[in-house]
């Protein structure tokens, strides 16, 4: 049980402070309320290039990280289509340091040409690194949007196409700052050896006087129902032919959420899973499969992805796991004891997450952002109570074949 | 004072204090624990100290045997133990490194018998069924593919065959041959020759001191004292590069990887210290001198580093990152920039103090991380030290000084031995 106290500042800061006084270590977490989804279609990547710059200097700081450095302390951050996370680990008596340079950058950054352009080059290699110059790289490019058509969830935090991320100027970056970096747009943890009292000292002295600003109304494009199938076929320079198919999922603060986690497990988690042990172990089709949801805030996706061993055709690879699908699907198929298999498997990896102080903290600010802290407590409860009828339920309501979306990504060999 | 001048001020910053780490208790013959009060997980380390790939009988069957002990046993097949294994919540890890195999078990406290059970079948009976070994072989060929389409990985598969030699294990290029030759009849020799003694560290709460007794009796026959390892000394050839030897040409990619190594002294040396600290301000940090140079002020790459790799009787640093393609070849003039400096001036004050700082700060982090220790306890017997020389590396840390890192750099940043490659689209 993770005990934690709340408060809100006069500015709207949402601040949770978690005491564990077993570490020497305390944490500051700060969650924007801002990702990709957050983008205009037509100038993408700009949430995630946003976040480099806040390494680049602030109002008052010319440089973020050696002064966190000089007091003992790691920090990192990351974007995803719903959020931009950033977290300080530091000794525990040095935390004044982190609340300092995390509360400056709030205020204001210091909007430099010349960061802006290096950071600009940064993440054209980061895009380079790990979506263009790496087999299959692209396949989340390729596959978002197939699967959403209205939605931003269309495209990869990363964003759409390189240029995106190279058009971008300070006037995109200061009006970018101006309507999502606000204390009342943000979520912060206090986390590890630190008191809550020294933690609202800390917070009245350095995030107080921040002015208020805008909250992010989290509104965006609806999908239409899908009504057919849709599949799509490319080739690229890849050794083996993979195929994914994917579903419009729920969103993570739907009570169905769990019973797509626990059937994503049941198909595909490990190699005691169906479509391991059938299609890789017993039919020699797939070389490698997987199952797995994406989980996030919005209605998220549920996928089903494996490549294929050397002489397999997609349509075959495809109906093989569609048997699969329909077999879960059938009374009887699904015993309370495979259920049983992955709910175990997600009650270790839950208390093995909760045992770092930082994955406290993290995960206390994406359950306060999707609005219920407790599920911070509750998930486990929450996944125990998923009944056999629960998965076969979401398995026949959404893991239909007019709700797919096919993706062949073959080998240009093939062509 | 205008309201907002306070936030010029940095906070005081106090110094840092570690705490001391201590090795593992020894149980019983071959059975070490870490404890702490208050975890309903364990963490369990099977560690098989003749298992190495140094040890191997061919290239890969040391690998693939590691990776097949949980592929079946008289008694259940792989899909049986892995569905097993599984419904009480496990997850497994098998890594082979050059001296050793580890085995890792994580799982909830209430199923710990079960689970022990369950390993303690697959390490003393895994019989290696054919059709299984069928499957991992496609997976690895597979892979192999794959990564050969990468730059990192064509990089690697460079530097490694000059650094160690073509006749050596760790320098010998893969073909896919070498997983087809793999045969059972080889994985029951491997199993016989190299999996036969293992010693194991548990990492639990107190209260699963109380059933010890189950790993004596279920590993009995396997359990040894010798902690040490047993693969060869490793050769570092360092064959001369030439233009030919130095480039791997990858048509279609979007990316160049360079890697660029230099012999230092191993970890037992007297200045080994000076050495990682040396490291730490090269290129060990998100603040080093090659992260600021190529990524924070020209942005050429998304991340440079610089590690030291150890061996029991030896070491190097590599340095290595991914970059704009035609910057492969500017890259390796900005490192020997970075090495005549560090070579020519001593680091500044306020560079070496955070630096340090930086350093205590992540060794607490890592003294924090109590289901870590056993990895750090069973990396460091490979060069026959053990999870306290960290507190001889905080201690030392504290009393460093520039003038020792302005030596390290003279004696070991020398520009003629390094030995560049890298791989991209075009030369």
């Amino acid at each position: 049980m993770i005990k934690y106290s709340e408060f809100v500042l006069d500015n709207g800061l949402k601040v949770i402070h978690y005491h564990d006084s077993k570490t020497p270590l305390a944490i500051l977490n700060v969650l924007y309320n801002v990702g990709s989804r957050d983008e205009d279609p037509n100038h993408t990547g700009l949430a995630h290039l946003f976040e480099h710059l806040m390494f680049s200097g602030s109002a008052n700081i010319p440089e973020f990280d050696t002064p966190l450095q000089k007091a003992g302390g790691t920090n990192n951050a990351f974007t995803n289509t719903d959020i931009t996370n950033y977290y300080q680990t530091v000794p525990a008596e040095n935390i004044e340091t982190a609340f300092w340079l995390e509360s400056d950058r709030m205020l204001s950054l210091s909007f430099k040409q010349e960061a802006l352009d290096v950071q600009k080059g940064v993440v054209v290699q980061e895009f380079r690194q790990r979506y263009l110059n790496q087999p299959y790289g692209d396949f989340w490019l390729k596959l978002r949007p197939l699967i959403y058509k209205n939605h931003p969830y269309q495209w990869a935090t990363i964003g759409k196409d390189v240029s995106h991320v190279e058009k971008t100027n300070l006037n995109d970056i200061k009006s970018f700052f101006k309507k999502f970096y606000n204390p009342s747009n943000a979520i912060m943890c206090v986390a590890g050896n630190i008191t809550l009292e020294r933690t609202k000292e800390l917070c009245s002295k350095w995030f107080s006087p921040i002015p208020a600003g805008n909250t992010n109304p989290n509104v965006y494009p609806k999908e239409n129902e899908q009504k057919a199938a849709v599949i799509e076929t490319v080739y690229e320079d890849v050794p083996q032919d993979m195929i994914a198919i994917a579903f419009k999922s729920v969103s993570r603060t739907d009570k169905r959420y769990y019973a797509a986690d626990l059937l994503s497990d049941i198909l595909g988690r490990a190699e005691s899973s169906r479509l391991f042990d059938n299609l890789v172990r017993k039919q020699n089709i797939f070389n490698s499969i997987s199952a797995y949801v994406s989980g996030e805030a919005g209605e998220g996706s549920f996928i089903i992805q494996g490549r294929t061993n050397p002489g397999v055709t997609p349509e075959k690879a495809s109906d093989a796991i569609w048997e699969q699908i329909e077999a879960l699907k059938q009374e009887g198929n699904l015993s309370d004891n495979e259920l049983q298999k992955v709910n175990n498997k997600a009650e270790t990896a839950y208390q093995f997450g909760m045992l770092q102080v930082l994955n406290v903290a993290m995960a206390l600010c994406l359950s306060k952002n999707i609005g219920d802290i407790e599920i911070i407590n509750n998930e486990p409860k929450f996944i125990r109570s998923v009944t056999v009828n629960d998965v076969r339920d979401f398995a026949m309501n959404f893991l239909t074949k007019e709700r797919s979306v096919t993706l062949n990504y073959l080998s240009r060999e093939r062509k | 004072m205008s309201n907002q001048d306070f936030r010029k001020i940095e906070p005081r910053v106090y110094p840092l204090s570690l705490p001391v780490l201590t090795n593992p208790q020894k149980v019983s013959k071959g059975i070490f624990g870490f404890f702490k009060e208050d975890t309903d997980v364990f963490r369990l380390d099977i560690v098989f100290p003749n298992a190495g790939i140094g040890n191997g009988i061919s290239a890969k069957s040391g690998i693939i045997c590691g990776e097949m002990l949980l592929s079946g046993t008289e008694k259940y097949s792989a899909q049986q133990l892995n569905e097993n294994l599984d419904f009480y919540g496990s997850y497994t890890n098998i890594a082979t490194s050059y001296y050793k195999t580890v085995l890792t078990v994580y799982g909830l406290n209430r199923y710990f018998e079960e689970i022990i059970n369950l390993i303690a079948e697959a390490v003393n009976h895994s019989n290696f069924p054919e059709d299984e070994l069928k499957i991992l072989k496609k997976q690895k060929i597979n892979n192999f593919r794959v990564q050969q389409q990468k730059t990192t990985y064509q990089c690697a598969s460079l530097i490694n065959k000059l650094w160690f030699g073509e006749q050596s294990i760790l320098g010998k290029p893969t073909q896919e041959d070498d997983y087809n030759l793999v045969s059972r009849e080889m994985l029951l020799d491997e199993f016989r020759k190299n999996f036969s003694k293992m010693f194991i560290i548990l990492s639990s709460s107190p209260e699963l001191k109380s059933k010890f007794n189950v790993l004596e009796t279920l590993f009995k026959h396997k359990l040894t004292d010798e902690i040490s390892f047993s693969a060869k000394p490793i050769e570092f050839v360092k064959e001369l590069p030439s233009i030919t030897n130095t480039f791997f040409k990858l048509s279609n990619a979007n990316q160049a990887s360079f890697k660029a190594r230099l012999e230092v002294a191993p970890r037992n040396a007297k200045d080994y210290i000076d050495i990682a600290f040396l490291n730490l301000i090269l290129g060990g940090y998100f603040g080093s001198r090659l992260m600021k140079n190529i990524r924070e002020e020209k942005g050429w790459t998304y991340g440079v580093s610089s590690r030291i790799i150890n061996y029991a009787e030896n070491a190097f640093i590599e340095i290595s990152g991914d970059i704009n393609v035609d910057k492969a070849k500017e890259v390796k003039q900005e490192i020997l920039k970075e090495f005549q400096l560090l070579q020519n001036k001593l680091i500044g004050t306020q560079e070496f103090e955070t630096a340090k700082n930086y350093y205590l700060g992540n060794l607490q982090s890592l003294f924090d991380d109590f289901l870590s220790y056993s990895e750090r306890h069973f990396t460091l017997l490979e060069t026959n030290q053990t999870i306290e020389w960290y507190n001889i590396l905080g201690k030392k840390i504290y009393q460093l000084t520039p003038e020792q890192i302005l030596q390290a750099a003279q004696n070991y940043l020398d520009s003629k031995s390094l030995i560049y490659t890298w791989s991209g689209p075009n030369s």
